[in-house]
């Protein structure tokens, strides 16, 4: 959900004079400051949730909210700090809460730069943003540059049916031989990633938009020349996209997809719909809304709030998948 | 400063109380990192509880994706050398940290933390090399002492 229509939801009902923030910072175990780190305050009865990201100082804000009880989390890009979730807070009329959150350090074990997530953040931080204003490309905001995808981090897990439920109980999770990345074969979208930072290049024209990236199988096509899905699809593990604008937000669907592909975990059916909404809501930022539709494995739609920051001195690197020792060794 | 700070600042009577919240996170059940990019978990195959520090001559450097693999002769106490392998991460990662293919050489001698693969193989998860010039190179998580 768009932090603008939070902010509008958390106002309904409550006036100027009523409402109250509260804002923090969040620290590392050092006590320094976190810049980039994704905070979610949510009213304890669901009725509310507000997103942002700390400033270089660490800082956030969650402005103008309702009175009452509300929970604030933090969780970074995976690995270097566990997940924080906080005790409720009471914010009353007109006050200002302050809280600080201390990270804690992961116990999830990695190996040495084998942190794509963290990475990602740090490519963030050291960006350096030209002063200039968005550009068209048939009058439509040209989507073009080097970005780095950030996940949901608040994401909810998907909901599967019984039967993919039933397939991923059935899997030994020890058993590497049918790990996807293991086998060196594509993650998921919108863009596949696992071992670095999910970088892509997109290419912009009017009638393609093309976006490179470091994993298998290197990119997407999704085709903006007002052609229909295709009706019999070779399948594909990243689908067959068309997209199609409204006003300035790129929707694009998918279908056709190689159902050995994964939703998380779960099995994919041949039913599986891709709707993804792109909007770049400010120069450095493109913001996706990506749903995925699968009724033969999900018992709803997932949703999920991406975006990707742009990272304009990051080339792309070669990535050819070729030494996951592990699979090769029989673990 | 996100956009919505604007909206805040002294606009309304405030009262303050500044609440320091506890130090250790809580990993609440299904709140975990995003299935989306969700990564192998080195803990199938290395165990955390077996850590090693562990002194060198390098034989071998596999630079290569998805992970980089090195090699390492060990002497150890009865005088034998074992022959140890040592798993990091993605060049791709590496690279953008300021490792580069001659980071690690044949011949160097190196001191490797990590953590033992589950199966007691001669193999390794690494947290941190220390190279002949001195110069410690850690990941996420600080070595296992």
């Amino acid at each position: 959900m768009r932090p603008g229509l939070v902010i509008l939801l958390m106002l309904l009902g409550c006036s100027s004079s009523e409402a109250g923030s509260l804002e923090g910072m969040v620290v590392n175990p050092d006590g320094e400051p976190v810049y980039h780190a994704p905070v979610r305050v949510s009213g304890v009865d669901g009725d509310s949730d507000y997103r942002t990201y700390t400033d270089r100082d660490g800082r956030f804000v969650a402005p103008r909210i309702a009175p009452g009880n509300y929970v604030v989390e933090v969780v970074m890009p995976c690995c270097r700090y566990q997940p924080y979730r906080g005790t409720p807070q009471t914010v009353g009329a007109a006050d200002v809460e302050s809280v600080t959150v201390e990270l804690a350090p992961t116990d999830y074990l990695i190996a040495l730069s084998d942190d794509p997530g963290q990475l990602a953040h740090e490519l963030i931080a050291r960006r350096a943003l030209p002063d200039r204003v968005v550009g068209r490309v048939s009058d439509r905001p040209d989507f073009s540059g080097m970005w780095v995808l950030e996940d949901d981090p608040f994401a909810e897990d998907p909901s599967p049916t019984d039967e993919a439920r039933k397939v991923v109980e059935a899997r030994d999770p020890d058993d590497l031989s049918q790990d996807l990345f293991a086998l060196c074969l594509p993650g998921e979208l919108p863009i596949p990633g696992a071992s670095t930072p999910i970088l892509s290049r997109f290419v912009h024209t009017p009638d393609l938009l093309v976006m490179l990236f470091e994993g298998p199988p290197g990119f997407r096509q999704v085709f903006l020349d007002g052609r229909a899905l295709p009706e019999h699809p070779n399948p594909a593990w990243l689908g067959h996209s068309v997209g199609r604008w409204e006003g300035d937000t790129l929707v694009v669907e998918s279908t056709g997809f190689d159902v050995r592909g994964r939703i998380g975990d779960y099995p994919r059916s041949e039913k599986m719909r891709l709707t993804e909404r792109y909007t770049r809501t400010e120069y450095g930022m493109l913001e996706l809304e990506i749903v995925v539709d699968d009724v033969g494995s999900l018992t709803e739609p997932w949703i999920r709030q991406m975006h990707f920051d742009l990272v304009p001195q990051e080339p792309l690197i070669e990535f050819v998948c070729e030494n996951n020792v592990w699979v090769q060794a029989g673990e | 400063m996100n956009s919505f700070a604007k909206i805040t600042s002294g606009s309304k009577r405030v009262s303050k109380r500044s609440i320091l919240l506890a130090v250790l996170a809580i990993a609440a059940a299904g709140f975990g990192f995003s299935p989306a990019t969700a990564h192998h978990s080195f803990s199938a195959v290395f165990d955390i509880d077996q850590p090693f520090e562990l002194e060198g001559v390098v034989t071998r450097v596999e630079w290569r994706n998805p992970h980089v693999w090195f090699y390492v002769d060990v002497q150890v106490e009865n005088g034998e050398t074992e022959a140890w392998a040592f798993e990091l991460g993605s060049p791709n990662a590496l690279v953008r940290r300021g490792w580069s293919h001659r980071t690690l050489n044949a011949g160097d001698r190196i001191t490797v933390t990590g953590a033992r693969a589950r199966n007691g193989s001669l193999r390794g998860a690494v947290l941190s090399v220390t190279l002949p010039s001195g110069e410690s190179l850690f990941g996420a998580q600080r070595p296992i002492r």
